[in-house]
């Protein structure tokens, strides 16, 4: 089954998809959500199937949704009978985060204090998340919010059409209708996001104290276990982060470390300690765009790398195309050596292993570029 | 956490776990409501007094099996309760449609709709499918039947009914497809 081939409905009609779909079955489940976080280009077409399933299946519309959830929020939290007191000022929606680092535990306490003065509306969900006391994203207008329970990854699509993955126990703050001028949504937690180009409406993500400008792409943002720093990878386009003081990032100048641009595979890091971004390649980069003018495909198996007698400069040429990273070699005399040999399945770091060690030479990974080293050829 | 101890975890006062009980059933209990009586108001309000009650008397709780059935059983109960016995209408899997007064799967999809403008484009592409396709949609979206237990049922082949589901729902797509 090659299920790179399928489109919406292919997906929507297969039984393995639908045991999935309906948490039927557990080998399916475990299947497709590792298949769908490996192929985020095909996130298009899931979605559309998960749509068209959900229509036939009688789900109620999701704005609806939205509605009744709020509206338990309320009735359970206008209850004023509790058989222990002491727990009454926890609100609704923030238990789920008690688990988190201290930082979030101290967000909790001010939250719940907020439940016992106020009716709990959604625009106080985020107001206690910022620093300062300016809300990051313009209040106008109802918040949506969308909030991941689940020990699963959770997808969703944005009014936009943008598509979003929540991690599990994240949170995704939105307005119920984007302004004319920009899209500005505010997460916690983690998740993948690809976005709807729309040069006029630019696309935010905050998060914590840092800003995330999408310019038509998709991303993971996270944040690392031990909750001491977060990242940002890009898997396509291009995405600019800053800090979050940098509220119009067109009017200010833009000085080092507080400002990075990322394009594929690479991926931003703000450490809370340092308080800056630092630049990196991920740890497993995956091909942007497959490039096989150097490769001797056998046929019928367009996924398959081999080299036959290249020369080394048309190998990095064809990975810098593939993984859109810059490659360089420590001397001009490696340009003219040549690898021969199956480097299918391998992914790139694999790929380089094979062939410096074929070649006697190395590699190292300097930033965001890959650097060789050796002798070289004549 | 499993599904039991989540429920423990409500009769002991936590309010996460009534959260994620709340957010995991509510699809499930709402595809069952609209099964049971094809009106989504009465079902929203429905679930909606059914999970009050649950937080209500959470230190009432009884110990159950399936959370999932347990659920279903109230739900059911509630509805029926509101609706008085000579609007009743019910949608059996094999008499769906033969009673003029009940609403069949087809009007029960439309209905579902926020908007009218999706209410007509959803009712536009369900015409424009033949009855067995329509039957078979239903049994596999809507009973979740597997297509062994469709073939079975209608003494055919899982491969023709998946072929049956597939072109239905080519043309579902070709007619919603602005929507996504």
């Amino acid at each position: 089954m090659d299920y790179l081939l399928y489109e919406a409905e292919d997906f929507a009609a297969d039984e393995s998809y639908l045991n999935y779909y309906f948490r039927l079955n557990k080998t399916d489940i475990a299947f497709w959500e590792d298949w769908i976080r490996l192929h985020p280009e095909k996130l298009d077409l899931i979605s559309q199937a998960d749509h068209l399933i959900g229509l036939m299946a009688m789900q109620l519309p999701d704005e609806e949704l939205q509605d009744e959830f709020r509206r338990i929020e309320r009735g359970v939290s206008q209850q004023s009978h509790s058989p222990e007191p002491r727990q009454q000022s926890v609100s609704f929606d923030n238990v789920l985060r008690r688990e988190r680092g201290r930082g979030w535990r101290r967000l909790v306490v001010a939250l719940s204090a907020a439940a016992v003065l106020i009716p709990l509306g959604y625009v106080y969900f985020f107001k206690p998340h910022t620093d300062d006391a300016r809300l990051p994203i313009a209040s106008a207008g109802a918040m949506l919010e969308r909030t991941n329970p689940t020990s699963q990854p959770m997808s969703m699509r944005l009014e936009d059409g943008t598509f979003v993955t929540l991690d599990p126990g994240s949170k995704l703050v939105c307005p119920a209708h984007f302004p004319a001028d920009r899209r500005e949504v505010y997460l916690e937690g983690g998740g993948f996001f690809k976005v709807n180009k729309s040069a006029r409406q630019p696309f935010y993500v905050y998060y914590g104290n840092f800003v995330t400008h999408v310019l038509g792409t998709s991303f993971t943002i996270r944040m690392d276990k031990r909750q001491e720093q977060v990242e940002v990878a890009v898997l396509a386009g291009k995405v600019e982060v800053y800090k979050r003081a940098r509220v119009n990032p067109e009017k200010e100048p833009r000085d080092q470390g507080d400002l990075v641009i990322l394009t594929p595979n690479q991926r931003a890091i703000y450490k809370e300690s340092e308080q800056r971004f630092e630049t990196s390649l991920v740890e497993k980069p995956r091909p942007v765009r497959p490039d096989t003018a150097f490769l001797e495909t056998p046929a019928g198996d367009p996924g398959a790398t081999v080299f036959k007698t290249a020369t080394l400069a048309d190998i990095v040429r064809s990975f810098e195309k593939t993984y859109s990273i810059d490659i360089e070699m420590e001397n001009e005399g490696i340009n003219n050596c040549h690898f021969s040999g199956d480097l299918s399945g391998m992914d790139l770091y694999k790929q380089l292993d094979v062939i410096c060690q074929s070649l006697n030479m190395s590699y190292e990974v300097i930033g965001t570029r890959i650097l060789i080293r050796g002798r070289g050829c004549n | 956490m499993g599904e039991d101890l989540l429920w423990r975890a409500i009769r002991n006062n936590d309010l996460g776990a009534f959260t994620e009980i709340y957010k995991s059933y509510y699809q499930f209990l709402f595809a069952y409501g609209m099964r049971v009586n094809g009106d989504k108001h009465l079902v929203k309000d429905a679930i909606h007094e059914l999970f009050l009650e649950v937080w209500k008397g959470r230190d009432r709780l009884p110990e159950v099996a399936h959370v999932g059935s347990y659920l279903r059983t109230i739900l059911r109960r509630k509805i029926i309760k509101e609706v008085p016995q000579h609007q009743w209408r019910s949608l059996d899997e094999h008499s769906y449609g033969a009673d003029a007064a009940e609403y069949s799967y087809e009007e029960r999809l439309v209905r579902l709709q926020s908007d009218e403008e999706m209410k007509q484009k959803v009712q536009k592409a369900i015409h424009s499918l033949s009855k067995k396709q329509l039957e078979v949609i239903r049994m596999k979206f809507f009973d979740e039947k597997s297509y062994a237990e469709i073939a079975d049922l209608n003494a055919t082949t899982p491969r023709t009914v998946y072929n049956q589901v597939y072109e239905a729902l080519k043309i579902l797509r070709k007619y919603l497809g602005l929507l996504f």
